[in-house]
């Protein structure tokens, strides 16, 4: 039976700089997180998204409200930015982060299997600076995978991308994902790969954040297909959620960020 | 990364060339050999040197004071900067000295050092004095422009904290080391036989450049400085090879 991920009665309060006020991000905050799916966070930039995956990492502690399921449970974390160690090959920067958990031997199988998937085996001894931005990313994807987390939280890592480039990585990460299952938490401001990646799909607004709307995608992943096809319904409801009635928390969350 | 190019070569040896043929032309407008000597004179006068035999017991001499010296400075310089890294009441009690020393006229630093000191380790103490700045300095230059956020990735993957020191901040700071130490190695070399002329120590290229002066011998004493300038060259050369190796990924 899966097990859900549940936060309740989440109140974070960031104390104001000199001359400005407190900023309540959460105020009694609830959302439920299934295991072993991708769900997805979506909102106005500075509704608290990125707090979010700092709370449920544990990198920042909240200020009051129950974590349920995330204790002990270890965090791999995909960024905007690909942050690989500019001084290790592809192949080291995926090593790196399991140098710790295994023998030699099941580490390089490890690495390779990986590599494979987001097709870079070619490239495992490149340094990070031959590679293109995309290339980059794969390789932090893989090195998400590879370090044998049960969480994994993304935090617009497909931003700023082509569309062809990013196509091609939401197929990297979703062949991935089907291969191992990893409970995911996706913050993005892009629906269409929400639809395409999302099991569950929250939309959150103003300050403290509130759900403002959930979704479920039910749509079988295979029969997925980026921003089109029986995606198509949903999106139109997705797009009226987020883009109607929310001028106001738009303008007061960008006065915050 | 290719250095130097065959075609970036050609125009070092005609740049050399040409400065050989301007020298030589103004030695003859001068025409007095203690003012200028001409370049034919000052080779011969740089043969008679590497044959005698002091030659390399000054050259070894004045080099291992100006490593040895590297060396400790370097060790307390990284010893000092970790410190202040680590606990910032260090840093601010660190700060003026540092100050002040990178303030101080190397003649009053050479002096005091004579005053402290025996001929012998005196330029020790001035190149310690001269260089110990640079690379503390860019040491902690380096610590504080480690990227924070390759910082929280490791963090996040919860690598060990050896790891993190050896796999993210080393490799971080390690080009500010280097850069250091290629101005710090050739400049230490320099005010080492500055501090040796003026402490004379009885074996060293400062003396021998001293004992040319006195007898007026001016081709020696540009003889000499070729000499440290070959030396130099070659600490240099060797800081590059290091880099090279050590920076591949850029």
């Amino acid at each position: 039976m899966q097990g859900t991920l549940r936060v309740t009665d989440l109140t974070k309060e960031f104390k104001g700089e000199k001359g400005y006020n407190a900023l309540k991000v959460y105020d009694k905050f609830s959302l439920d997180m299934p295991e072993k799916q991708v769900t997805c966070l979506m909102g106005p930039s500075g509704c608290g998204k990125t707090t979010f995956l700092n709370l449920v990492s544990g990198l920042i502690e909240p200020d009051n409200g129950d974590l349920r399921g995330f204790a002990g449970k270890t965090v791999s974390y995909l960024f905007q930015e690909p942050r690989l160690l500019p001084w290790k090959t592809v192949w080291q920067n995926i090593d790196f982060v399991i140098q710790n958990g295994y023998p030699k031997k099941q580490r390089t199988e490890l690495v390779s299997r990986y590599l494979k998937i987001v097709g870079l085996d070619e490239f495992r001894n490149y340094w990070p600076e031959r590679l293109s931005g995309g290339m980059k990313q794969r390789v932090s994807i893989a090195r998400a995978f590879v370090f044998p987390s049960d969480l994994l939280l993304m935090d617009e890592p497909f931003k700023g991308l082509d569309l062809q480039l990013k196509i091609s990585l939401l197929d990297s990460f979703s062949s991935l994902w089907q291969q191992d299952l990893r409970t995911v938490i996706f913050v993005t401001h892009d629906l269409d790969e929400a639809l395409y990646l999302g099991d569950r799909i929250y939309v959150l607004s103003g300050l403290p954040a509130k759900v403002n709307k959930s979704l479920q995608v039910t749509v079988p992943r295979e029969e997925r297909r980026y921003a089109e096809g029986k995606l198509k319904e949903l999106r139109d409801e997705l797009l009226a959620c987020l883009c109607c009635g929310q001028e106001q928390s738009c303008a007061s969350a960008r006065a915050v960020s | 990364m290719k250095l130097f190019t065959s075609k970036d070569k050609l125009y070092t040896a005609g740049a050399v060339l040409s400065l050989l043929v301007i020298w030589e032309i103004i030695a003859r407008i001068v025409g007095a050999r203690i003012l200028l000597p001409p370049p034919g004179e000052t080779w011969r006068e740089l043969v008679l040197i590497l044959r005698s035999e002091n030659f390399w017991p000054a050259v070894l001499s004045t080099t291992t004071r100006s490593l040895v010296g590297f060396g400790l400075t370097f060790l307390t310089a990284a010893v000092f900067a970790v410190l202040a890294g680590l606990w910032k009441p260090l840093y601010y009690l660190f700060s003026p000295l540092v100050v002040i020393t990178k303030a101080a006229p190397p003649i009053s630093v050479i002096l005091l050092a004579l005053i402290w000191l025996g001929t012998e380790k005196a330029p020790v103490l001035v190149g310690f004095l001269v260089i110990f700045p640079i690379i503390y300095t860019n040491i902690i230059t380096g610590v504080d422009n480690v990227d924070p956020k390759l910082i929280e990735m490791a963090a996040m993957y919860r690598v060990r904290r050896l790891r993190r020191l050896l796999d993210v901040y080393l490799p971080s700071v390690m080009p500010y080391v280097l850069a250091a130490c290629s101005t710090a190695l050739g400049l230490n070399l320099r005010v080492v036989i500055m501090a040796e002329v003026l402490s004379q120590p009885p074996v060293s290229m400062g003396t021998s450049l001293q004992s040319a002066r006195v007898f007026l011998n001016t081709a020696g004493v540009f003889a000499w400085t070729t000499v440290a300038v070959a030396l130099a060259a070659l600490f240099d050369l060797s800081v590059l090879s290091l880099r090279k190796k050590l920076e591949a990924w850029k």
